[in-house]
């Protein structure tokens, strides 16, 4: 599945997901967040530890458990399902400095509302080249609204 | 009206492209069916019973006669030489091509316009008093913050997937002619003690399958954070609302699920985080939007006029039009003046490219080229000197325009039913004609005086019948169409939901069933008691007994 990071088709991903946990391991692992929230102590040290949380799932749950990861997967579950978009902005307005992730049913014509709203990183499904990954980010060049990247809305940008 | 500046046109123009492409890749079969038809929807291009359908927004019902020009070409050029006003006030196409519809939204970004939003489960059109700006009884104009709304909602990232669509409307005033008890977030623009503009806010309110009047969650809201309030709703909506069932996905459901007090503290928390900061609207920007609504200049001499007076005295037809049709205005000597689009023969809000033209030509000479859609799917010349009244309606008639039916019976809202929409349940614009036929004449109309007639193909409600002082209900029974009549809505400030009368009636005998409860209206009514009001004193029953007796 091909990844996109900072808007850049990039092959080098060292996340690898884990449906179980396993504590203390030299890779860096996602685990689904029910496994995350089964542990007691946790010695996966926090820059090797990402999180995979569900939109069917509660953030707020995840909210405390933040210092124990530094990757949050939000998994959108279905196309329509736009959940996602508003946990990344909560994760950012909490302070969390990690990698956000998006997966499950992301696509192309979503890329850039995903950024805006603070996702870093996005695994799509089908197959895109960077040329048309590029296009995606940039068809839209001006914004009303205040987002994540940005906290001024149109009246209050310098054009 | 608001002007486009560089970053609107660009914005507007750039959308266009992207769709271009979209759609593209979809004809490539680079794009999958499911994921086409949310790109589409959000743009306002649905697939209907015969063809495509486009519905064009027309933001807070306000258009220059430039635009209603550039929409009459498109439905020339793209259609079949007519459009659809609805309820929304946005205008649909019912046949235009699919690949095509760039084409159509490059000609509609040429003059300032476009479908972003117009349908998805996203934020739409918000709609507003079509007298904004002519109203003596406003406390303060609602079109510039209905501009403000329609910046901060195009293309918003985070709320583009809802878990159903969501709309606005604002009023200002003690009537409310925008239904802003039945919208998902209703605001009024008030001033407070103090003399300060700010926001009642409403939430829950909506029609279809499960109707509900909004609930106040906050008397008052300072008007420069609208914006920060309405991201909070929003946010919380968009987190809570119910994704697993369509029909209880809109956030009434979940008003009402969490009741009024709970959901107002979670937007009140969620608030906190938001109000005072940089989403607070600044006063420049609210001045710069502002100057797009000041008033016109208004000729100071208009009422001195007494050429209106003899047209009055003389022409009986006149007369009626100008009782029915023209409305009071906040500058003496001018009335604002319904174009009725809702014809002896012909469905309710439907217009043809000849009478686009004509209207907008009327407009330049009358009315400042400008030209308003209302709610009841009718257009507004908003600023008509009293001394031109006479040629707007002599032209108006010879363009069927001026059937002086305005607020009567058949001023319906009627949504295009099963004859278009692939939704519906049972036809509609044939239930219509059969009322025009019964109730064409004009001396009945006007004694019956002020009726909202409000029709509908399904439970959807596109044309609010739950909300209209008789509401029929298109329903299917093993392949037929038959109606449901319901008595005693409003959307207005007194807002109401109508109650069943009692068993649906057959598609053929609607019109006499409306007769014979009309007749008992007349019977029962005290003085020049309205229609509702007499509702309301008697309720349904002797309606009933009267209706089914006959039977």
């Amino acid at each position: 599945m091909p990844l996109l990071k900072h808007k850049t088709l990039v092959s080098d991903d060292p996340w690898v997901f884990q449906e179980e946990f396993s504590d203390v391991t030299e890779s860096s692992i996602v685990v689904p967040f029910t496994q995350l929230l089964q542990q007691v102590t946790i010695a996966q040290p926090q820059e090797r530890l990402g999180v995979r949380l569900s939109s069917e799932e509660s953030l707020d749950d995840l909210i405390p458990r933040l210092n124990q990861v530094s990757l949050v997967e939000i998994y959108f579950e279905a196309l329509r399902d736009g959940r996602g978009f508003s946990f990344a902005r909560l994760l950012r307005r909490e302070g969390f400095q990690g990698e956000i992730r998006a997966s499950g049913e992301v696509s192309r014509d979503r890329l850039d509302y995903l950024y805006r709203c603070g996702f870093d990183s996005v695994l799509l499904q089908a197959p895109i080249d960077a040329e048309q990954a590029q296009t995606a980010y940039q068809e839209i060049s001006v914004h009303y609204q205040a987002d994540a990247r940005n906290d001024q809305p149109i009246y209050r940008q310098t054009l | 009206m608001y002007i486009y500046n560089d970053v609107d046109q660009k914005i507007v123009d750039e959308r266009v492209e992207q769709y271009r492409d979209q759609t593209k890749r979809y004809l490539e079969g680079n794009l999958s069916d499911d994921e086409f038809l949310a790109l589409r929807l959000m743009n306002g291009l649905y697939i209907q019973r015969q063809a495509p359908m486009l519905r064009v927004a027309i933001p807070y019902g306000t258009m220059t006669s430039t635009q209603l020009r550039a929409l009459a070409a498109i439905s020339r050029k793209y259609d079949r030489g007519y459009g659809h006003f609805t309820t929304r006030t946005n205008i649909q196409f019912n046949w235009p091509k699919l690949e095509e519809v760039p084409d159509i939204l490059t000609d509609l970004a040429k003059v300032q316009l476009h479908a972003i939003q117009t349908s998805g489960n996203c934020i739409r059109n918000t709609t507003t008093d079509h007298f904004a700006g002519v109203s003596a009884t406003e406390v303060s104009d609602p079109r510039p913050w209905c501009e403000l709304i329609r910046q901060w909602s195009t293309l918003h990232p985070e709320f583009a997937y809802l878990p159903r669509k969501f709309k606005i409307a604002i009023t200002s005033g003690p009537e409310d002619r925008a239904a802003t008890q039945v919208h998902d977030v209703g605001l009024h623009l008030i001033k407070n003690a103090q003399g300060e503009l700010g926001f009642e806010v409403l939430v829950g309110g909506g029609l279809g399958r499960t109707p509900k009047i909004g609930k106040v969650i906050r008397q008052f809201l300072p008007a420069n954070e609208v914006i920060s309030y309405l991201e909070a709703i929003l946010r919380v909506y968009n987190l809570k609302g119910r994704r697993d069932n369509k029909y209880k996905a809109r956030i009434k459901i979940l008003v009402d699920a969490l009741g009024a007090d709970a959901f107002r503290d979670l937007v009140e928390e969620e608030w906190l985080h938001l109000k005072g900061s940089d989403l607070q609207i600044t006063q420049e920007e609210i001045e710069r939007v502002s100057d797009f609504f000041t008033p016109h200049d208004y000729n100071t001499e208009a009422a001195a006029d007494t050429t209106l007076d003899h047209y009055l005295e003389t022409n009986s037809e006149f007369k009626h039009w100008y009782q029915r049709n023209t409305h009071q205005h906040k500058v003496p000597g001018y009335r604002a003046v319904t174009v009725s689009l809702k014809p002896q023969l012909g469905a309710p809000g439907d217009i043809t490219a000849l009478q686009m033209d004509l209207v907008a030509e009327l407009a330049d000479r009358y009315s400042f080229g400008q030209i308003r859609s209302t709610h009841h799917q009718n257009l507004l010349l908003a600023d008509v000197e009293q001394r031109n009244l006479y040629s707007v309606w002599l032209a108006l008639s010879d363009a069927n325009l001026a059937r002086a039916n305005i607020g009567t019976l058949t001023d319906m809202i009627v949504c295009p039913g099963f004859d278009f929409c692939s939704l519906a349940n049972a036809k509609t614009l044939n239930i219509a004609q059969q009322i025009n036929d019964a109730f064409d004449d004009v001396d009945y109309l006007h004694d019956l005086g002020d009726i909202r007639l409000n029709m509908s193909g399904c439970i959807n409600a596109c044309a609010h019948h739950h909300v209209g002082h008789i509401g029929i209900l298109g329903v299917d029974k093993k392949g037929e169409d038959w109606y449901q009549i319901t008595l005693g809505g409003s959307s207005e400030a007194d807002a109401s939901l109508g109650k069943v009368l009692g068993r649906a009636v057959a598609a053929d005998e609607v019109a006499d069933t409306l007769k014979r409860l009309l007749e008992t209206y007349v019977e029962l009514r005290k003085g020049d008691e309205l229609f509702i009001d007499c509702v309301r004193r008697l309720g349904v029953e002797p309606f009933k007994e009267r209706v089914y007796a006959v039977a």
